[in-house]
């Protein structure tokens, strides 16, 4: 697992480097990274894929460790699981798809740019394998530097301001998290007389009393911020518009995921009852979490904004899975985490060659794309109705999954959540029209249809929903005994 | 003197008996590369006479100083400090037309006097070191006399800190009428039978005295002002050098008279933590002039330290407390020093009021420099895998052990908003380069060794602190 993170963060510095051979070789190098990547990914993980070993709490496929600072007994510790794998597999996926995106767009540093990617891609893998809190939070925030340097560099025109606002909404709910840590720890230590920031270790000795509310709420605040949920959720719409194709791709397909995952694997274990005195009002804002964002969906003008705000709404639907706790729910929440990046990654796509295309995200400039583009009307139309929740594809599955556990703990929120669907269908529909159909409004000669890269890029996200939407098992499975050990943590 | 006393001050010797010869040599002819290369060489030698008392452990210098683990680290930061200064400035004398002899003197005499400070155990030895510093400090910031700028910020400093001097030096008046002792632990006995009313206005005194130098708030006011006046290497001196020193006297004071550990004086000094936290980051948020901005950011850094001391003075968590404040003063230091380094080699000879607008693309016009301050400036925010980080990690642990919950919430804030100046700058640093604007100077060799050596060591500090954690925790 080290030499996954290693093979990201040294690929980086090569296909940096690479830029001096020509400014065509750091793409072809960032997939041959990510190639290489997910071939130590797939040789390390597959042979142990039915062997999770470990204790009651844990269910561990893959661990390993390295002492770091050893002063506070803290580890270079990873380790893998069902819902891990599943998300490592989603960021090495979405970080191909990404590189491919930002083929012919990115002209400027194009080294600099592929390297800032995979050192991303680096830190997010690093959150989803660190289970030393001190190592995630490490993750946690490289992921954060290269992701701004993309936003700030090579994002649309009003890039300063959004690049700040995306880090200093994560970096200051990141201190506070990195203050829960340190309660957590210093009450670990003032329990044992050890230093240990392992996850493992913490279980053993759980805090208590309010100490235990603050210190959750250190980690709430800064994933409710990175999911994003309801008020936290500004920054947002900006990074998300601003930011260049694959730096949406990566942020909505991959960086949103870790928030929903660190609530999942710290916030719901590490704090049972803490959360469960919260999971209520958790629940609210997360259904107002979905309805806010679709219903400022259907007012936007701009393509990618359009899509961001469906992600908020999106978004609140993982909120809600996480809350309605129970097995049910999580592995839909989990799903929904899968079946969205796939979704979305590919509407950020499609909306980055409309820019490239036309110069704009606006709709009015749009309208009648499919005569000149059939190609790419075709897909915006798949993924537009997967985005929605067309049955038979992964993000139906997922919703459904997640409403059908929350119908037993609140049927009447279920209901109102269930208002989203209608909404979602509405304002996605909306997008397709006022783009693709009705009169040609553009007179650019640039009116390229898709490339066959883009199309191989597009075909496979299309076949990962499909597969998650007609035959979920396998990955349902595959989580299972994570999702059960987190079960038996929340409820004893 | 024994052997072991010997051995304990050669570093102090060494390097005084290398500012007489540097001297003699100024007088006897005028070359700038002997001179240069002379001070280099003592303060290598010096490093090197570190070494032979890492062994002793705790040493009775004399009455006026001890050689302990806390000294030794000091000194080898202040060291380092002053190497990484001359060898910046070796090249931009020359760009500036300015004579090298007495610079690299008064350079030396400075690091005497910190060295002299960090040893202190003893009022006198105290004031002796500062004075020697100040002096010598003084003359550094007016050293370009053709600037108004310089003379200005010079003569400033020269009566803000003469001022806070005398108060510093009526505090330790007072403790002796108190107590009829000057030496740090002689003070320390006997205060449990001395005059409470004396000794509270000495504390006072003291710590407004240590809070001018500190340029914590509310007695910050010179700081932006001076900085932005001082040449540039000499800022970047000022910034750290004398600070270090001076948090290294205090740790000794405190925990050698327990005057740290009363509810006033925790008050006082969590009061003005805040303050300088608080307002030091806020001020730097309209900064425009990259030398005042730096200028409000140590005053907030200031801020986070005192974190530190505070807790030393008022807990049983002592230790730790001196080892956040020693690491924090390290990554405080190696940031500091290379947010400066950079602007010297970048504003070269001519400009010496660097704006950020001066910055823009610098990473792309010059890699080494634009990596090297936008390292920095992540250290500085607190960001992973830089020194900033592990001292922003030990600041927290101290005060969560601690409980000291405020100062924990100033210390979020002031952060939060840091991020704020902190990334502006770096999207600057990043940002498309449209104006040709500085002259392209090539970075002298000796000054690249310095820069090299700062960037390893922000990355060190940050990306395999085990090594240095594990000392601090066995020499402090």
């Amino acid at each position: 697992m080290s030499q996954l993170i290693l093979i990201l963060l040294l690929g980086g510095a090569v296909a940096g480097w690479s830029e001096r051979l020509g400014r065509q070789f750091p793409p072809c190098v960032a997939l041959i990274v990510l190639s290489a990547a997910s071939l130590e990914f797939l040789s390390s993980v597959a042979p142990v894929l039915d062997q999770a070993t470990g204790t009651a709490q844990v269910t561990w496929l893959l661990e390993e460790r390295t002492e770091w600072i050893s002063r506070f007994g803290i580890g270079f510790h990873l380790a893998m699981d069902g819902m891990s794998v599943l998300l490592v597999a989603l960021t090495l996926l979405l970080g191909c798809v990404a590189v491919v995106s930002s083929w012919n767009e990115i002209q400027h540093k194009p080294g600099f740019f592929q390297a800032n990617l995979l050192w991303t891609l680096a830190g997010t893998v690093g959150v989803f394998l660190a289970i030393d809190l001190f190592l995630f939070f490490v993750f946690w925030e490289v992921m954060l530097v290269p992701m701004y340097l993309l936003i700030a560099i090579w994002g649309h025109e009003d890039r300063a301001r959004a690049a700040l606002k995306f880090f200093i909404f994560t970096q200051a709910s990141g201190l506070l998290m990195l203050l829960a840590i340190l309660v957590t720890a210093v009450a670990y230590h003032q329990q044992t007389g050890e230093w240990s920031f392992l996850y493992t270790d913490w279980l053993q000795h759980p805090l208590t009393g309010s100490l235990a509310t603050w210190a959750f709420f250190g980690f709430l605040l800064a994933f409710l911020v990175k999911l994003p949920a309801f008020p936290v959720h500004s920054w947002l719409p900006d990074a998300h518009t601003q930011a260049p194709t694959a730096g949406s791709v990566i942020l909505a397909g991959v960086l949103l995921k870790t928030g929903a995952y660190g609530l999942l694997r710290f916030g719901v274990a590490l704090f049972p009852a803490a959360a469960q005195d919260y999971a209520d009002a958790m629940l609210i804002v997360g259904v107002a979490g979905i309805l806010y964002g679709a219903v400022l969906a259907l007012g936007q003008e701009d393509f990618k904004r359009l899509v961001a705000y469906s992600s908020v709404s999106h978004m609140g639907f993982v909120l809600l899975g996480i809350f309605a706790w129970n097995p049910m729910a999580w592995s839909g929440a989990v799903l929904q985490m899968v079946a969205h990046g796939l979704s979305t990654a590919a509407l950020f796509m499609v909306a980055g060659a409309l820019q490239q295309r036309l110069h704009s995200r606006q709709f009015s400039d749009m309208g009648g794309l499919w005569k000149a583009m059939p190609r790419m009307g075709a897909v915006a139309m798949f993924f537009v109705i997967a985005s929605v929740g067309m049955p038979g594809l992964g993000n139906f599955m997922a919703e459904f999954m997640i409403l059908a556990g929350l119908f037993k703990v609140w049927p009447l929120l279920c209901g109102v959540a269930a208002v989203a669907l209608v909404t979602g269908a509405v304002y996605g529909l909306w997008l397709l029209q006022r783009a693709f159909h009705g009169p040609l409004a553009s007179t650019s000669q640039n009116l390229v249809d898709l490339h066959a890269r883009d199309m191989t890029a597009f075909a496979v996200l299309a076949l990962g929903l499909l597969w998650l939407g007609l035959y979920p098992q396998p990955f349902i499975d595959l989580m299972t005994p994570t999702l059960n050990a987190i079960a038996k943590l929340a409820g004893g | 003197m024994t052997s072991t006393i010997f051995h304990g001050l050669l570093p102090l010797i060494v390097l005084g008996a290398a500012i007489v010869i540097v001297m003699l040599q100024i007088a006897w002819r005028r070359h700038a590369g002997i001179t240069q290369g002379l001070a280099l060489l003592a303060l290598i030698m010096a490093m090197v006479a570190l070494s032979p008392s890492w062994a002793l452990g705790h040493v009775e210098a004399t009455p006026l100083f001890v050689v302990d683990g806390l000294s030794r680290l000091i000194s080898l930061v202040l060291l380092l400090g002053a190497l990484v200064t001359l060898l910046l400035t070796d090249r931009w004398l020359r760009w500036q037309n300015l004579e090298s002899g007495e610079f690299t003197l008064l350079l030396l005499l400075a690091t005497l006097g910190t060295l002299v400070m960090v040893h202190a155990q003893h009022a006198a030895s105290f004031i002796l070191g500062l004075e020697l510093l100040g002096v010598s400090v003084y003359t550094l910031i007016a050293y370009p006399q053709r600037h108004g700028t310089s003379v200005e910020g010079g003569l400033k400093y020269l009566v803000l800190s003469s001022a806070s001097t005398g108060m510093l030096l009526f505090g330790m008046a007072l403790i002796y009428a108190a107590t009829g002792a000057l030496a740090f632990v002689e003070v320390g006995k006997q205060l449990a039978d001395a005059d409470t009313v004396l000794t509270s206005a000495a504390t006072v005194l003291v710590v407004a005295g240590v809070a001018f130098k500190l340029s914590l708030v509310p007695f910050h006011m010179w700081t932006p002002d001076v900085y932005e006046g001082a040449p540039t290497p000499v800022t970047g001196f000022l910034a750290t050098a004398s600070k270090v020193a001076l948090i290294a006297v205090i740790i000794r004071w405190f925990a050698a008279t327990g005057l740290g550990d009363g509810s006033v004086v925790n008050t006082a000094l969590s009061s003005l933590a805040i303050a300088s936290m608080v307002i030091g980051n806020v001020l730097a948020l309209y900064q425009d002039n990259l030398k005042r901005l730096l200028a409000y950011s140590s005053i907030a850094h200031m801020g986070y330290l005192l974190i530190a001391l505070v807790i030393f003075g008022g807990s049983s968590t002592g230790d730790l407390a001196v080892q956040a404040a020693v690491w924090y003063l390290l990554a405080y230091t190696v940031a500091t020093l290379a947010a400066f380094a950079a602007l010297t080699l970048v504003a070269g000879g001519g400009n010496e009021a660097p704006v950020r607008q001066d910055l823009a693309g610098l990473l792309w016009r010059r890699p080494i420099l634009g990596l090297l301050f936008m390292v920095a400036l992540l250290s500085l925010a607190g960001v992973p895998l830089t020194a900033g980080f592990m001292g922003k990690f030990y600041l927290v642990t101290v005060s969560v052990t601690a409980q000291a919950w405020y100062l924990l919430a100033a210390l979020v804030f002031g952060s939060a908003v840091s991020v704020f100046y902190y990334l502006r700058l770096i999207y600057t640093l990043v940002s498309k380069d449209d104006a040709a604007s500085t002259v392209q100077l090539e970075v002298p060799w000796l000054s690249g060794v310095a820069v090299a050596g700062l960037l390893v060591g922000i990355l060190m500090l940050g990306v395999l602190p085990g090594g240095v954690a594990a000392l601090l925790s066995r020499i402090l």
